[in-house]
């Protein structure tokens, strides 16, 4: 039997994307039997420890919300567990950001809001999720003189848009296309390639970077927006298990099954293989101390 | 919205598909701590394929009768079936041990029934306004709303005002355990991860009510309800007396299944407040507000139709401008999603009848839910006549369960034991618990509510015109509260003079 945790409450992104993958990885080992945790307990902390702690030979999997990269990076309580030393086993889908402001407030490109942006209103997740800190970071970064609000979950800042109350936000691009179809957002900058229609021509944050630290934020949000819905395995795991479930992980997502379901259930894919999704996350968890310091100023604050 | 009707009486897929949701719907809310959410989920996997309109009727169906599902366990068992049903926890359950479980049973499913179809009707009248109304009704009035809910606390404290409030404030306290929404800040916590996200409602309302009732069972009380309820001519008035009850309280059903609607409209809040506003509304408007607690009708009521309506309200934003209403209408667009629907701006006008379809499958699926509940009151009524000491294991068990099944967490058992020592000694010395519970549901929103209406619009939150409004009301309220007070105390000692 193979415990397959989901770091987050039922029914959301990571809750369909784990129980799409558990079901389709237990066709892939033949004899296996997986069951699907929901372990949202805060942020997926708990699930976390307790896939670090796990016995050896138990076979423990997990799919986690990649904002505890950024809680690691902030250096935050709880997370005394490093990422990198999970054996990371592949990744299923991208979900490129959108920085976008309401309408009304009359900014058509990201340079105007770099002139004009002093006091608009921009509402985040709560403090330290990773909404609240990548929006902090570009407006700290950026010079833009936002006034950035946490506290917001991703409908509330949603309705609180389209009811004139706020001025921007930055949201994953599978909610943006709602807020074009009002006439109530222009979106003005993305991190991460999207294909949606009027999304795909909009220039990166690496394009109007102008300093280093502004740079090192268009990287971080990039490189996070890349590494979404990643499952891991114990860091303690024997490689040859390591191995199996990685290349499992492979054919299951590879898989015409799988794909046409996650089309069924529009989930879009960008899979990953283990190796190269561990490889991004230690780059980000390990190289410039200056992108550290810079989330942790975020906490800090 | 008459095309909806049509739609979906011309469809024999959709009807064949909400008569089957209707039980499983139920089933998902009788058993405590599955719920809504919990049904909607475990259904996704068997909607791929499925006829648009069929599988929209369908889950719509399954989801707007889990609470009158839920009303089984919580009234009979005193075990609440989900969330909102706290609020039906305290009257209902004192029904039953007084040998009326089958007129509350009857009376939350007649007021669930109306609840559902006056939904509707709010519904279709409110749609033209609904962005109108959500722009007017934020955050600032949302923070007057839950002011006028921790006043209920007062009210329901009866002639115990001092122990209310101290009540109330434990409540509150015990709310602001776990991480602070907005900033992040952990309070109460004492760096135990398990608490990060607050003490668990149904938990804390086991403990202070399923508890200490069972610690206290009387096999006397089990006997007089037995011989009460074996008998068949008791059976048919007790339905016949729940059906009295929403005629006798109609104003009330009406009040609260239009409060519901609009609490359903505003995104973030969720049934918990729907059902204990309503029920605190019910005991402000009572002529007999000292007998809540301890079996008054109007306390199943109110949170019952506010409970059913409120669906009908969290449509609205969702079917509407596709932002979910709550929770569960969140995890009702994911299922949407593999029927290939998508709701947004302009999703209502260019399929209204099914949307409209949508909504007619709310209204009768609540009338048949509430149909199938006062059929099956004699059956399940039986449940409570159960002798104590084989039925308490029983209801522990299921209380224990129902904790894991909704916090997945093996430590709240311990939340759970000390909460019923607390609750314990209120019964016994005769505190008022029920403050506790309004004061752990709102203290969250009143601050949340509280700190995004100064992040929005500063100290000028309060002039908006709305929540200006709500203001005079509350102070008006709050000075005519001491006289009302005295007077029904003095109506009430004038009674229990009289019935000595």
């Amino acid at each position: 039997m193979v415990r397959y945790l989901i770091g987050s409450k039922p029914g959301g992104g990571y809750d369909r994307y784990g129980r799409l993958v558990a079901k389709h990885l237990e066709r892939e080992l033949e004899g296996s039997r997986f069951i699907p945790e929901n372990r949202g307990s805060a942020n997926g902390i708990l699930a976390l420890r307790e896939v670090h702690d796990a016995a050896l030979d138990q076979d423990i999997l997990l799919i986690f919300n990649t904002g505890l990269l950024l809680s690691e990076l902030g250096g935050q309580d709880g997370m005394d567990m490093s990422l990198a030393d999970f054996n990371w086993i592949g990744k299923a889908s991208s979900e490129p950001r959108i920085l976008l402001v309401r309408k009304g407030t009359g900014i058509s490109s990201f340079e105007e809001l770099r002139q004009r942006g002093e006091g608009l209103i921009f509402v985040t997740s709560g403090f330290g999720g990773a909404s609240n800190v990548q929006t902090t970071m570009i407006n700290t970064t950026f010079g833009l003189g936002l006034k950035v609000v946490p506290g917001f979950g991703g409908n509330e800042a949603e309705a609180a848009l389209l009811k004139d109350e706020v001025d921007g936000l930055l949201m994953s691009e599978s909610n943006v296309p709602q807020l074009l179809e009002a006439d109530a957002a222009v979106p003005l900058l993305a991190f991460g390639r999207s294909e949606l229609p009027g999304l795909q021509d909009l220039p990166q944050g690496a394009d109007v970077a102008q300093t280093e630290d502004e740079r090192l934020t268009a990287q971080l949000i990039t490189a996070m927006t890349t590494l979404g819905r990643i499952t891991v395995a114990p860091p303690q795991m024997d490689p040859a298990r390591v191995d199996v479930f990685r290349d499992a992980y492979a054919r299951a997502l590879a898989s015409p099954e799988l794909r046409a379901e996650a089309a069924e259930l529009g989930l879009p894919l960008d899979v990953l293989p283990g190796d190269e999704t561990q490889e991004i996350a230690r780059n980000v968890l390990s190289g410039n101390p200056r992108m550290r310091d810079l989330v942790t100023a975020v906490f800090e604050n | 919205m008459s095309a909806g009707l049509t739609t979906l009486l011309s469809s024999p897929d959709a009807l064949l598909l909400m008569l089957l949701a209707i039980p499983i719907g139920m089933v998902f809310g009788a058993i405590p701590g599955l719920g809504g959410k919990i049904a909607l989920i475990s259904v996704m996997p068997f909607l791929t394929g499925m006829d648009p309109l069929a599988g929209c009727v369908f889950l719509i169906s399954l989801h707007a009768v889990v609470h009158t599902g839920a009303a089984a366990p919580t009234i009979l068992l005193g075990i609440p079936g989900t969330g909102p049903s706290t609020a039906v926890v305290l009257d209902g359950h004192a029904m039953t041990k007084r040998g009326e479980g089958t007129r509350a049973i009857a009376a939350a499913a007649f007021a669930s029934g109306v609840g559902g179809v006056v939904g509707m009707i709010a519904l279709a009248l409110i749609v033209p306004f609904a962005l109108t109304l959500m722009t007017h009704i934020s955050y600032p009035e949302i923070f007057v709303l839950t002011l006028f809910g921790l006043g209920f606390a007062a009210v329901l404290s009866g002639r115990y005002l001092v122990k209310g409030l101290i009540v109330t404030s434990l409540g509150l306290l015990i709310s602001f355990v776990g991480t602070e929404p907005t900033y992040g800040v952990q309070r109460l916590t004492f760096g135990s991860l398990f608490l990060i996200e607050g003490v668990d409602l149904i938990t804390a309302v086991l403990a202070m009510f399923a508890v200490p009732e069972m610690l206290t069972a009387k096999r006397g009380q089990q006997r007089k309800m037995r011989v009460l309820e074996n008998d068949t001519s008791f059976m048919t008035s007790g339905v016949l007396s729940g059906l009295r009850d929403i005629v006798r309280h109609r104003w009330l059903t009406l009040r609260s299944s239009v409060l519901g609607v609009i609490v359903g409209i505003i995104p973030g809040l969720g049934g918990d407040v729907a059902a204990w506003l309503c029920y605190g509304h019910a005991a402000q408007t009572s002529r007999t507000p000292e007998k809540f607690g301890k079996g008054a009708v109007e306390g199943v009521i109110g949170p019952e139709a506010a409970n059913n309506s409120k669906e009908g309200g969290a449509l609205v934003p969702t079917l509407f401008l596709g932002i979910p209403g709550s929770s569960g209408m969140a995890i009702f667009l994911v299922a949407l999603v593999p029927l290939g629907i998508a709701p947004g701006i302009s999703f209502a006008e260019r399929h209204s009848d099914l949307v409209w379809a949508m909504v007619w499958a709310l209204a009768v699926s609540n009338v048949i839910a509430a149909l199938v509940l006062i059929l099956l009151a004699r059956g399940l009524q039986r449940l409570a006549q159960v002798p104590p000491h084989i039925l308490t294991p029983f209801v522990y068990l299921l209380a224990l369960a129902s904790i894991y099944i909704t916090t997945q967490e093996w430590r709240f058992f311990l939340v759970l034991g000390a909460f019923s020592v607390v609750g314990y000694l209120f019964l016994r010395l005769d505190w008022p618990r029920a403050p506790f519970v309004i004061g752990l549901i709102l203290g969250p929103e009143t601050e949340e509510a509280l700190v995004k209406s100064l992040s929005l619009w500063g100290t000028d939150f309060l002039l908006r015109p709305v929540a200006f409004g709500l203001v005079v009301v509350l102070l008006v309220s709050i000075h005519s509260l001491p006289r009302r007070l005295s007077r029904r105390a003095a109506q009430t000692q004038e009674a229990m003079q009289h019935a000595d």
